[in-house]
């Protein structure tokens, strides 16, 4: 009985930190796997319904995140904007070291947040109260889509 | 005879004076400070920064500090200064007996620090106990929510590319939400630690210290002079308190844009429309989208066009809209030594009017809930 409960509560605390690092891009929508940090999500009309779907989430900051995702479910594209930043380690998961090396190579000091490499583009702007930003994954996206869908 | 204010009438002034304009009085007790466009060895040597130097003042005493090379931002709100650039003694803001702090966002990185009061002197005039943060690193402890994805930290000379930010920019307060609730990574009261969110009131907030000028609280002008198109070392300008107050801050040919609830202007570029554009002094470029344009593989970020490339831009609010002219250079060609690079251009996904902008413009900026041009709507006008 002992190391069933032990078995058991193993599995609850896996579980529970596999949610935590559940990425978002790149992997399944945000509202599935963070439900304290949503406040509400519904879908958004899709441009190009065949190719994507449109999921709309404020969190509980009342940041607005546009989730662009594929007919598979998988996340190719995030928009964000909101009087907070987003905390980029959720949002981007696995993608976060690559913000952090984009940090890491500002050319000034306050100077938006841009990354261009083949399979992850992530761009930032905006001013105090006012912040926006997107990140796109080329090679995950829908053929026929761009960053340009992405808003 | 009097002659009546508004109309044309009886004037000998060549302005065509609208009627919801006031005429600007007689005597001239202009109010403005320098500005300095330059480089500092401190500061890592950034461009297109433009510097002020502000006294602050234990309040009510003669106990003055000057700063110098604190930066000129109309796009944030509040007086941030380096605690390590302070020796006078200021005390710090309380919220229910317990000392505040705030975590302050830019875009790509963030300050923490203390509030503290101070009064502050703005060219002849003083604007008495002003929240302002001072921004140390050591403080308490940063809390997690704060540094987490916040970007990197700015706390020294280096990192923040100052020592200190003006925020003279369209609104009042930095946080008006966390009047009514504690909004995470915002104000924290850190008597015990790990410090925790608060709410705060307006009035304890950190505030725009030109609203909290006696006289010449509405806004201000920025005056730049043209520079030459390839960049030069230096320029010099001028920070003018108040709008239509005197013959040197009012507004006579330039056009007046307001700003949504939320400050943007409307930007329309290469046909497509940025609905969320501001004009920036604090921004060292021009930040927006344009996926033709060659990127720069060392500065990165930059646009890196194999020639000058000339293009337009048509900025706008409501029926009221004006095309601007621009030019983009090579970032990596620009020399070193040029402090002002009117030509600077890069990626931003929001159309961002930085200081090139404010090169050979006059640049006024008003201050919403403050009265101006016949309203208290926060507006542009250049």
């Amino acid at each position: 009985m002992d190391h069933f409960l032990k078995f058991i509560t193993k599995l609850f605390f896996l579980s529970l930190v596999s949610t935590c690092l559940h990425a978002e891009l790149g992997s399944a929508s945000l509202s599935l796997g963070h439900g304290a940090w949503v406040k509400s999500s519904h879908a958004l009309v899709s441009a190009k319904p065949l190719l994507y779907s449109v999921k709309k989430i404020i969190t509980q900051d009342d940041i607005e995140i546009h989730e662009y995702i594929t007919a598979s479910g998988v996340v190719f594209g995030i928009a964000w904007s909101g009087e907070s930043k987003p905390d980029l380690a959720w949002l981007l998961g696995n993608f976060f070291s690559r913000y952090q090396l984009g940090l890491s190579q500002l050319p000034s000091a306050r100077s938006p947040v841009s990354v261009n490499t083949t399979d992850f583009v992530l761009q930032t702007g905006g001013r105090m109260n006012q912040f926006v930003g997107l990140a796109f994954l080329p090679t995950l996206a829908p053929q026929g889509v761009s960053i340009t869908d992405v808003q | 005879m009097l002659t009546a204010c508004g109309g044309g009438g009886g004037s000998a002034s060549s302005a065509n004076i609208e009627s919801s304009s006031p005429i600007p009085p007689t005597t001239d007790t202009v109010n403005e400070i320098k500005i300095t466009v330059e480089k500092w060895s401190a500061s890592s040597n950034y461009p297109n920064q433009a510097f002020v130097s502000l006294e602050i003042c234990q309040p009510q005493t003669t106990n003055c500090q000057t700063i110098p090379h604190i930066l000129v931002d109309t796009g944030s709100y509040g007086l941030r200064l380096l605690s390590s650039a302070i020796s006078i003694p200021l005390t710090q803001s309380q919220v229910n007996n317990s000392p505040l702090a705030e975590c302050t966002h830019f875009i790509s990185g963030y300050t923490w620090g203390g509030i503290y009061s101070t009064d502050i002197k703005l060219g002849t005039q003083t604007a008495a106990a002003v929240p302002i943060q001072l921004i140390d690193g050591n403080y308490a402890q940063i809390p997690g929510s704060c540094s987490s994805g916040g970007g990197a930290a700015m706390h020294t000379q280096a990192a923040l590319g100052a020592n200190g930010i003006l925020g003279i920019g369209s609104f009042q307060q930095d946080c008006p939400g966390c009047a009514s609730r504690a909004i995470t990574a915002h104000y924290y009261t850190c008597s015990i630690l790990p410090c925790s969110p608060t709410a705060v009131a307006l009035s304890q907030q950190v505030t725009n210290p030109v609203a909290m000028l006696p006289t010449n609280d509405n806004g201000v002008v920025i005056s730049l002079p043209a520079v030459d198109p390839n960049g030069q070392i230096s320029a010099s300008g001028s920070l003018t308190f108040g709008i239509d107050t005197n013959t040197k801050n009012s507004i006579t040919s330039e056009t007046v844009f307001k700003l949504d609830a939320s400050g943007y202007i409307s930007t329309t570029y290469a046909g497509r429309v940025y609905t969320q554009s501001f004009i920036d002094s604090g921004s060292n470029g021009l930040f927006f989208t344009d996926t033709s344009m060659n990127r720069c593989s060392i500065s990165v970020g930059f646009y890196c066009p194999s020639a000058e490339l000339t293009k337009t831009a048509t900025i706008s609010s409501g029926t009221i809209s004006t095309t601007i002219t621009f030019k983009v250079g090579n970032a990596e060609s620009i020399s070193n030594t040029f402090a002002v690079q009117p030509n600077l251009a890069g990626l931003g996904t929001s159309f961002d009017w930085g200081l090139p902008f404010f090169y050979g413009r006059k640049v006024f900026v008003s201050i919403s809930g403050k009265s101006a041009q016949g309203g208290t709507t926060p507006f542009v006008a250049f």
